[in-house]
């Protein structure tokens, strides 16, 4: 999986088509408590559930965090 | 040893809620909501939980000719002489019965139901009754949406009587109590309960699929020998992730839109809805039980209803 398509994926399960490399918590409307979960589904499902095994991956707050732990346990390239 | 489910009895709080005028008063998206706790209406009740769950007891369960009864409860704050005492204080044919408190939350019932599984074996116990019962609504700020759209308060109760009837095939139990702060209560904040949700979903995810997956691999049992699936009800999304991953869409994890979470008795809910449905607690053949969350714990097991499959 590249990034690009990570964040294809994000934006539907946030249903947010900005959503961008940039975005965080903070400026994202509907990255709230209920985004979360569907960005955890999301991440399961792409991942066949490797990233339920990644710690803190349920903290993450911006696409650039995420982004970097997920390389760092070999999910995206 | 086996048994046989002889009644099911649930109640739920006595005020019922939608979830979507919560959302209104809270000025939450109920649609967004919805499609991930699933839960259109949630139930509270006004009584103490002391009263809620004597009344349910006065009206739902005759102690005569039970040996046993498991109370699971978590909440009640009766420390001595213990919750279990004070709910039967006034209840008739208690003097003889063997009593056990359970302090467990949504992986309750199916620990009292091992239990109960053990006390058959002793061959001194015919007849068993589990009662679950949770007043979450107590320990909730109404501002806190996670909780307050998800929980309901309720008591059940099952009754099992020896019988070849059912058998647990087997059984897996895990803990990760590491973890345990992602659903718990703050004691500097007037006990208030919360919940990480997306810690859970993550970890139910994971742990309940290994789970089931290394159980029904273990006992050499395929997943479409599985004729019922009765889990926990924790919320739409935990169970659509479970069924997807388990590969279990058929058998329609999630049903308790209308009554909530309630915490251990969700599995004694099920069995009632599934008699109400059909006119049986458990289908013939395999069932696959699967309880998770407080703990965290996780607990799944394989029943099967009828000696011969």
């Amino acid at each position: 999986m590249t990034e690009n398509e990570l964040l294809e994926k994000l934006r539907i399960a946030i249903a947010d088509p900005k959503l961008n490399l940039d975005s965080t918590t903070e400026n994202t409307e509907n990255w709230d408590s209920l985004g979360q979960l569907s960005i955890i589904t999301t991440l399961s499902r792409l991942s066949a559930g490797k990233t339920d095994l990644i710690d803190g991956v349920e903290d993450i707050k911006s696409i650039s965090a995420l982004i970097e732990l997920l390389k760092v346990n070999n999910i995206i390239k | 040893m086996t048994f046989a489910i002889e009644k099911v009895a649930v109640q739920l709080g006595e005020e019922s809620i939608q979830v979507k005028d919560i959302c209104k008063q809270t000025n939450q998206d109920y649609e967004r909501l919805i499609l991930r706790s699933g839960f259109q209406n949630v139930h509270r009740t006004k009584l103490d939980d002391l009263e809620f769950y004597s009344r349910f007891l006065q009206e739902h369960v005759e102690l005569n000719g039970v040996d046993a009864l498991l109370f699971v409860n978590q909440t009640m704050e009766n420390l001595i002489p213990g919750g279990i005492s004070k709910v039967l204080e006034y209840k008739q044919n208690t003097g003889q019965l063997f009593v056990l408190q359970i302090s467990d939350g949504c992986s309750g019932f199916l620990k009292a139901l091992l239990t109960a599984e053990g006390l058959f074996s002793s061959k001194k116990i015919n007849r068993i009754v589990i009662i679950c019962a949770e007043k979450y609504s107590k320990f909730m700020n109404e501002n806190n949406s996670n909780i307050h759209t998800i929980f309901s308060d309720a008591i059940s109760m099952v009754q099992l009587k020896q019988s070849n009837e059912i058998t647990i095939v087997d059984y897996s139990s895990e803990n990760n109590f590491s973890s345990n702060e992602a659903i718990q209560t703050n004691p500097t904040k007037n006990n208030e309960i919360t919940m990480e949700g997306s810690r859970v979903l993550k970890w139910t995810n994971s742990a309940v699929t290994k789970q089931v997956e290394a159980l029904m691999k273990k006992n050499e049992i395929d997943f479409e020998m599985i004729s019922g699936a009765f889990f926990h009800q924790g919320s739409k999304i935990v169970l659509e992730n479970l069924s997807e991953n388990l590969g279990l869409q058929n058998l329609n994890l999630f049903r308790a839109a209308q009554y909530g979470n309630v915490v251990s008795s969700s599995i004694p809910f099920l069995l009632h809805d599934n008699y109400v449905n059909s006119g049986e607690y458990l289908p013939t053949g395999f069932s696959l039980l699967s309880a998770f969350g407080v703990g965290l714990t996780t607990i799944s097991m394989i029943l099967r209803n009828g000696s011969e499959i």
